[in-house]
This record gives C-alpha cells, sequence and structure tokens, in this order.
C-alpha cells in the first residue's frame, strides 16, 4: 500500500516538474519571438538541436548568419524557410 | 577575414572554455565509438552529441584493454590536465563562470572553427561504418592539434582569425619567454606536442 502511494506520488511529482519545464521552454520561445536578432543559443531552443548539428548547419549554409565579435547572429527572415520545413515535416 | 580581438582579461578564461569544450566534445566522439562497439543496443536510443554524466560514466566502463580508447581517453585526460593546470595558474573557477557567460559562447565558436568534427549527427541516419567512424578519428585528433595551435596564437596575439582554417605552425617557433603568459604557452605547447603523438598513434592503429 505505501509503494503504490510512493509510486502515484513519484508519478504526480514527474508530471509537475514536466509542467514546469514546458512552462518555462514556453517562456524562454516566448521572449525569443520578441527579439529582432537571434544569437545561437535561440537557435538551439528554436529547433530544439545540439550545437553540434548547429554548426553542421552553418557549415552547409542552410541559411544566412553574420558573424559579428566572434559571435553568430541570424534574421528571423533567414531562418524562416528552414522552420517552416521543419514545422511541416 | 572574420578576424576576433579578444580582451586581455578574457583570454585565459576563453583558453579554459576552450579546452574544456574539447574535452567534452572528444567524450562525444569516443562515446559514439562506445555505442558502435559495446554498447549496440544503444543505437539510435542516446544522445552522442552533447555530453552529460551516464555518457562519461558507459565510455569509462569500455574494457581497458581496448587500445584505441585507451589512446582516446589519455588524450582527454591531457586537455583536462592542461585545462585544471591553467584553471589553476590564473584562479578559473569553471563551474562559476560557464553558466550564461557570452564568452562561453564565444569559446565554442572559436571551438568548432578550428576543429573538423565529420561524425554522424545523433538522428542523421548513423550507419555505424567501421572505416567512416576511423577516418572520422583521424581527422578530428588532428584538428584538435590545430584548435590548441590556434590559442597558442590567441594568447600571444590577443586576436584570432580563425576562418582561416589551419593556424600559421611558425608562431610555435616563437620565443615566447618574456610574455607574461609564459608559463601557460608552455602548457599549450605541450599539450599540441603531445596530442600530436596521440594522434600518430590513433593513426597507427586505425590504418594498421
Amino acid at each position: 500500500m505505501e509503494n503504490e502511494i510512493s509510486i502515484k506520488l513519484d508519478q504526480v511529482l514527474d508530471t509537475l516538474l514536466k509542467l514546469r519545464a514546458a512552462s518555462e521552454s514556453d517562456n524562454k520561445l516566448l521572449k525569443i519571438t520578441k527579439k529582432a536578432i537571434l544569437d545561437t543559443s535561440d537557435m538551439l531552443i528554436i529547433f530544439q538541436v545540439s550545437p553540434k548539428t548547429m554548426e553542421r548547419w552553418r557549415k552547409k549554409y542552410i541559411f544566412h548568419f553574420s558573424k559579428v565579435a566572434g559571435k553568430y547572429y541570424y534574421l528571423w527572415e533567414d531562418i524562416a524557410p528552414l522552420l517552416q520545413s521543419k514545422l511541416f515535416n | 577575414m572574420a578576424l576576433t580581438i579578444y580582451k586581455e582579461e578574457d583570454i585565459m578564461l576563453m583558453v579554459v572554455y576552450v579546452l574544456n569544450f574539447c574535452a567534452c566534445y572528444y567524450y562525444c566522439n569516443a562515446f559514439k565509438f562506445a555505442v558502435k562497439d559495446y554498447y549496440p543496443d544503444l543505437k539510435g536510443l542516446v544522445t552522442t552529441d552533447h555530453a552529460d554524466e551516464s555518457m562519461v560514466e558507459l565510455v569509462n566502463a569500455v574494457p581497458e584493454d581496448d587500445e584505441l580508447f585507451v589512446l582516446m581517453l589519455e588524450s582527454i585526460s591531457l586537455i583536462s590536465s592542461a585545462s585544471e593546470k591553467i584553471s589553476n595558474l590564473y584562479l578559473i573557477d569553471i563551474r562559476k563562470s560557464i553558466n550564461d557567460d557570452p564568452l562561453s559562447d564565444l569559446a565554442e565558436v572559436f571551438y568548432f572553427e578550428t576543429s573538423a568534427d565529420n561524425f554522424p549527427l545523433d538522428g542523421e541516419g548513423d550507419h555505424y561504418d567501421d572505416m567512416d567512424y576511423f577516418i572520422c578519428l583521424d581527422v578530428y585528433t588532428n584538428s584538435l592539434v590545430n584548435v590548441i595551435n590556434w590559442l597558442f596564437i590567441l594568447v600571444i596575439e590577443e586576436q584570432a582569425d580563425t576562418e582561416l582554417g589551419y593556424a600559421d605552425l611558425d608562431f610555435l617557433d616563437r620565443d615566447y619567454f618574456h610574455h607574461s603568459h609564459a608559463f601557460a604557452l608552455d602548457i599549450l605547447r605541450e599539450l599540441s606536442v603531445h596530442l600530436t603523438e596521440k594522434h600518430v598513434a590513433i593513426e597507427e592503429y586505425t590504418y594498421r
């Protein structure tokens, strides 16, 4: 009986944690949508990919980007086609 | 040309960050080998593109008599030890600095531009081909020497145009005895030499 309660409590806690994580991630996304210029950490959140994947995309020039003071920046209009293709596939 | 000039006070922290990225991504690539050779059940199920604790544990659990893993883990250990030595020398606590530090982003860009990592990415339809993996490892370990050589240049010049690809090796022959970061430069030069030796050993193992 105690064991069952403990399992259920774990499940509730797990769900709560997932909900919190989802809401944090939504908040981050919401903040990003208000930005005019994106940086790489924004891109990782938008596309949910690893930094290695992002680097591979840059090397393949999948979208246009600019490098300013050693950091990469992206414009919404440049990533829109890729975003569209990811959303609809 | 995309010359990036760094603030003098950022240089050594940048070096430590880049060294940590080298160790971290090397672990990822070692893990790709571990999944291929020792944990086939995990193929396609685990993330190998960024490191976490379980990844490190699984890589370290590989049999100690596997020559290739010994070489890879020794290389990672050399990089980590250099990072630790420089951190101690400049009283850098990377754990305090890593979160949301813009310099960490710059260091990752520096790492990516100076290294060559062609290993298949997660979700890219990895066929776990032995020869492909060996070629990737050969290219990667050679490029890590390039990363260290670029760090050497960065410390001396406080600027780097990493988009040029391979570092100008003439720099390594320069006399830096009177340079304010002479000890750190010594550590980097030594690391470059040791990683070159490891690269040659990996190449010999690979094409045996």
